[in-house]
């Protein structure tokens, strides 16, 4: 399936999410995303990603922590499950590997 | 209250969001976007948080979110859909000859709206193929706008005004061969009358496009003894031999060397030719005239190609504060010229045009028509599904009780009159193209041909499809969803109620409709026979003009009109260069006392003209004008008038300079050389014997013209035994005049026909229903013993108060509009009571016939038939 590479962007928002753990939800990893990579995403683009992400299982959501804030609505929280964590290993293990078959790549050696 | 920082973001981008984000989204999504947006509050100001919030809420407007909420409802909706089509097409089969007669009506109405679409941008599309039509003008005189302008200025102006004006890049000087309307051209023992001969500068292959099959621009008119052809030229003359280098001649005097080939003049074009020559030939084939002089021969069309982006009115002022210095002191009066675009030549009635002039009036008149057919296809369209709608309500209270929704039932009629009106779409445009579109053609004599890959008409298709489904769709659906669906189950309910007022108003209209088309037709066709038979201060029944179409022809005129003299029948015979409407020749003219230059409308004729034609003298002596010798000027009242003489006779005058003024020798009646149209012109008719004229004018005296035309050929073919016996009515000339008049009377009549039948159609269906419905209502009558007539009253009452009302609204708007179209004319018909009631009576017969006839069918039917079925 088709599904079962990552695509860049998708990686990316995985990983900020394993980064903040219980306050990975839209907003925050937009931030993140900012802070880290000095990116600027869109926050629909994020939302359809983590859908499209928690529909091939990579993903959970959880709504929680209502405050004051955000007119008193919940936030949707994401948590990354253990197949998706799997994914993240496997593709960078992948992708190491293919680096590590370009020594021209490689200053060190 | 609020906290003043509490923010609030706009309401309706929030409403937007909740419409499209799936529920279970929503909070998620919601949540963050407000986040974002206190955030920004914090850091920017209201306005552009505002605008950030509307932005990112939008954002999510995208399929990755959308596709989220619609996956359970929409396989069910296109279900639906499918299911609304299928059980469409079944009722509308069931009910073939409504289904036709809808169907039909649409079509005739789309198609008239269609054809009147492309019958306008035909028209506008004139000239426009050319690449340099923006920048390409032509050189104008007198009245530039209103129509009164004269098209042709003098041979020495357009080069005077290149050199003084830097926007003018490119200048050409355009004219017929001859003064006559024909010439003879040969080639090789083929001789043919040419008309469409002209002489041009070689740099009107530069401004216009005229592709060339044979030849390099720039090099085939260069050598003055060059001539180029048409395609369809070459074919009648060479057929299959070369033609480049060959000799022809014309006129028997000239002879031309082909140099080139060009594709034949497309028919959209203001001006038709089949032989170009160099402008450079001017004097040699027109004695009289100068290229370099003669700055008051006003008779060559002159086009100019300005600089791109050159300001019309900055090059019209330039020229006419341009000095142009004579000699002796004297200026050139420029201060009437002007420049006018090439995509206004169509459309302006200048004097001198060699195509008539297409007047933007009718478009109006044919663009009215046409929705006016499309209304009344559509009145009958609405009426007769909302009368048919009883046999739905059972139908409709079925699936009411099942649950469907109100939006469904709604799209279940929009489905249905789409399909009726996709149909009709259908129907309209092979209707067009096979039947409508060759007959308008051949009506307007124009080459419209359709074009379905014109995004423009599609979209005019698509919308008018969309109009009249959705439109009558939803009306006939509020119609039958409104009722209760328990009575609708029951049987109980009938169609009408509250419709009726509606479907009156409806009815009403297409009443008033067809009256307004019904008199407009008829004034037209009263206007136009009172134009044919208006007194004309002429007279041109029974006069036969026969041509003499080359200079041989010419030199045996005087042979030729003295046999003809001798005919049995013919009362009169004259030389004449008088072609109706035809007053080509326009120049200054001198008389004694003059203070400012003004032309007029030369006509070449022979002493013998005026008693010929019947012209009435005011003034002079017919017996001292037919003996007279050498030149005579004889004017016309209005050329009296203007020049401000009280008596004329006598007084020193001239066509031809100053040095050949001769007393005027008599003054006639005002008579319409031109159209009706137009007032009269101040005009002079040039007598002189010699033998120039290119026409002999015949006027018959007997009953019997064939017998004389016989005659005429054979005194013809005695005297000229090598040539051709060609002629024409002088009547027929006339008519030619009225040629846009005779079209609008001839399509008016014929949309109006259509209309008619449309309405007629829609009446006698609209009947039928009630007459289906009411079957027991009758049938219990004519058991209690109703009469005939009785029925009759009760089935056409509610049509007849209809008409009536309808007449009070058509009469006034009829005599309105027609006042308006009547007062073109300079001579016109008043708007008769009688054709008004007449026509009134006409359309009160109709409406008694259709019912009459619906009244015999129920009679006939047994009561106790009618009665029996329960």
């Amino acid at each position: 399936m088709k599904g079962d590479n990552l695509g860049e962007f998708e990686e990316l928002v995985m990983l900020t999410c394993v980064l903040l753990k219980n306050e990975a939800y839209g907003i925050r990893i937009v931030e993140e995303i900012f802070n880290k990579m000095d990116r600027r995403v869109n926050l629909s683009a994020v939302h359809v990603t983590l859908y499209r992400l928690e529909d091939k299982g990579l993903v959970n959501s959880t709504m929680m922590g209502a405050t004051s804030q955000r007119g008193g609505r919940r936030k949707r929280v994401f948590e990354v499950t253990s197949l998706g964590i799997r994914i993240l290993r496997e593709t960078k293990a992948k992708r190491e590997n293919l680096w590590s078959l370009i020594p021209e790549l490689n200053p060190q050696s | 209250m609020k906290d003043q920082s509490e923010p609030r973001p706009p309401k309706w981008a929030f409403r937007f969001l909740e419409w499209f984000c799936p529920r279970h989204l929503q909070e998620g999504i919601l949540g963050d976007l407000l986040e974002q947006y206190e955030l920004n509050r914090a850091a920017k100001n209201r306005l552009v948080s505002n605008w950030l919030f509307v932005y990112n809420s939008l954002r999510f407007f995208r399929y990755g979110i959308l596709k989220r909420k619609t996956i359970g409802y929409r396989s069910n909706f296109l279900a639906m859909f499918k299911n609304y089509f299928l059980t469409s097409l079944r009722t509308l089969l069931k009910n073939k000859f409504y289904f036709f007669l809808n169907v039909l009506g649409l079509s005739i109405g789309i198609a008239a709206c269609l054809l009147c679409y492309l019958h306008i941008s035909y028209e506008l599309s004139y000239d426009q193929y050319n690449t340099n039509a923006d920048n390409t003008y032509r050189l104008i005189t007198g009245d530039l706008k209103s129509g009164n302008g004269w098209v042709r200025v003098s041979a020495p102006m357009p080069p005077a005004l290149k050199r003084n004006i830097p926007e003018i890049e490119r200048f050409a000087r355009f004219t017929n061969i001859t003064r006559d309307p024909q010439v003879t051209v040969e080639y090789n023992r083929t001789i043919f009358s040419e008309s469409k001969f002209f002489l041009t500068d070689p740099d009107f292959l530069e401004i216009y496009d005229v592709p060339l099959l044979r030849g390099q621009k720039s090099q085939v008119l260069a050598d003055q003894n060059s001539v180029i052809l048409s395609a369809s030229a070459v074919k009648k003359y060479f057929g299959d031999e070369d033609p480049i280098g060959k000799t022809v001649r014309v006129d028997d005097q000239f002879n031309f060397q082909v140099s080139g080939v060009f594709e034949d003049i497309p028919f959209n074009a203001h001006f038709d030719f089949d032989f170009l020559i160099s402008f450079e030939n001017l004097e040699r084939v027109l004695p009289g005239t100068s290229l370099t002089g003669n700055w008051g021969q006003f008779n060559y069309f002159a086009y100019l190609q300005l600089a791109a982006g050159s300001d019309l009115a900055v090059v019209q002022t330039k020229i006419q504060s341009t000095e142009i210095n004579l000699g002796d002191n004297r200026n050139f009066d420029l201060s009437r010229i002007g420049i006018q675009p090439l995509s206004e030549i169509h459309f302006i009635d200048n004097r001198g045009n060699l195509k008539q002039a297409y007047n933007f009036k009718y478009i109006y008149i044919y663009g009215a028509i046409a929705v006016a057919i499309l209304f009344i296809s559509f009145i009958n369209f609405v009426n007769l599904s909302i009368a048919g709608s009883t046999k739905r309500i059972k139908e409709v209270g079925v699936r009411k009780v099942v649950g469907a929704g109100r939006g469904q039932l709604i799209l279940q009629f929009i489905a249905e009159a789409f399909l009726i009106a996709f149909f009709a779409v259908v129907v309209s445009l092979i209707l067009s193209n096979y039947l409508l579109i060759p007959a308008v053609n051949e009506l307007m004599n124009s080459r419209i041909v359709m074009d379905f890959s014109d995004p423009l008409m599609l979209a005019v298709l698509a919308a008018m499809l969309l109009l009249i489904s959705l439109s009558s769709g939803s009306y006939i659906a509020y119609f039958i969803i409104s009722s209760k669906p328990i009575s609708a189950l029951k049987g109980t309910h009938t169609a009408g109620g509250k419709g009726t007022i509606f479907k009156n108003i409806l009815l009403g209209l297409q009443f008033c409709i067809s009256t307004v088309l019904i008199l407009s037709s008829l004034f037209i066709y009263q206007q136009l026979q009172f134009l044919g038979d208006k007194d004309l201060g002429m007279s041109k029944d029974q006069i036969v003009n026969v041509a003499l179409s080359n200079n041989t022809a010419q030199e045996s005129g005087e042979v030729l009109a003295s046999r003809f003299g001798q005919i049995s029948g013919v009362r009169d015979v004259a030389g004449s260069n008088f072609i109706p409407g035809g007053a080509n020749w326009n120049q200054t003219v001198w008389w004694e006392g003059q203070e400012e230059p003004i032309s007029m409308f030369l006509i070449g004729v022979d002493e013998n003209f005026v008693k010929t034609v019947d012209m009435e003298l005011l003034e002079g002596d017919m017996n001292q004008i037919i003996s007279g010798q050498g030149t005579q000027y004889i004017l016309n009242e209005a050329a009296v008038k203007r020049i401000g003489w009280e008596s004329a006779l006598g007084k020193p005058f001239s066509a031809q300079g100053q040095r050949n003024a001769k007393p005027v020798a008599g003054v006639v009646k005002d008579y319409n050389f031109r159209s009706l149209h137009h007032g009269i012109d101040p005009c002079v008719m040039v007598i002189s014997s010699s033998r120039t004229h290119s026409q002999l004018a015949v006027k018959v005296d007997g009953q019997d013209v064939r017998q004389v035309l016989t005659q005429l050929e054979a005194a013809y073919n005695e005297v000229l035994p090598e040539m051709q016996f060609e002629y024409s009515f002088m009547d027929e000339g006339f008519a030619v005049l009225y040629e846009a008049e005779t079209r609008t009377s001839k399509i008016v009549g014929a949309l109006t026909g259509v209309a008619i039948v449309l309405a007629v159609l829609g009446l006698y269906a609209l009947l039928t229903f009630a007459v289906q419905e009411r079957t027991r209502e009758l049938a219990i009558r004519k058991v209690l013993g109703i009469k005939l007539q009785q029925t009759l009253f009760l089935l056409s009452g509610n049509y007849v108060k209809l008409l009536i009302i309808a007449n009070v609204v058509a009469i006034p708007v009829t005599w309105y509009m027609l006042d308006g179209w009547l007062n073109n004319f300079n001579y016109r018909v008043s708007l008769g009571a009688v054709t008004f009631i007449a026509t009134i009576g006409l359309t009160f017969l109709l409406i008694y016939l259709i019912a009459g006839l619906k009244t015999m069918q129920s009679n006939r039917i047994n009561p106790t038939q009618a009665l029996r079925h329960e």
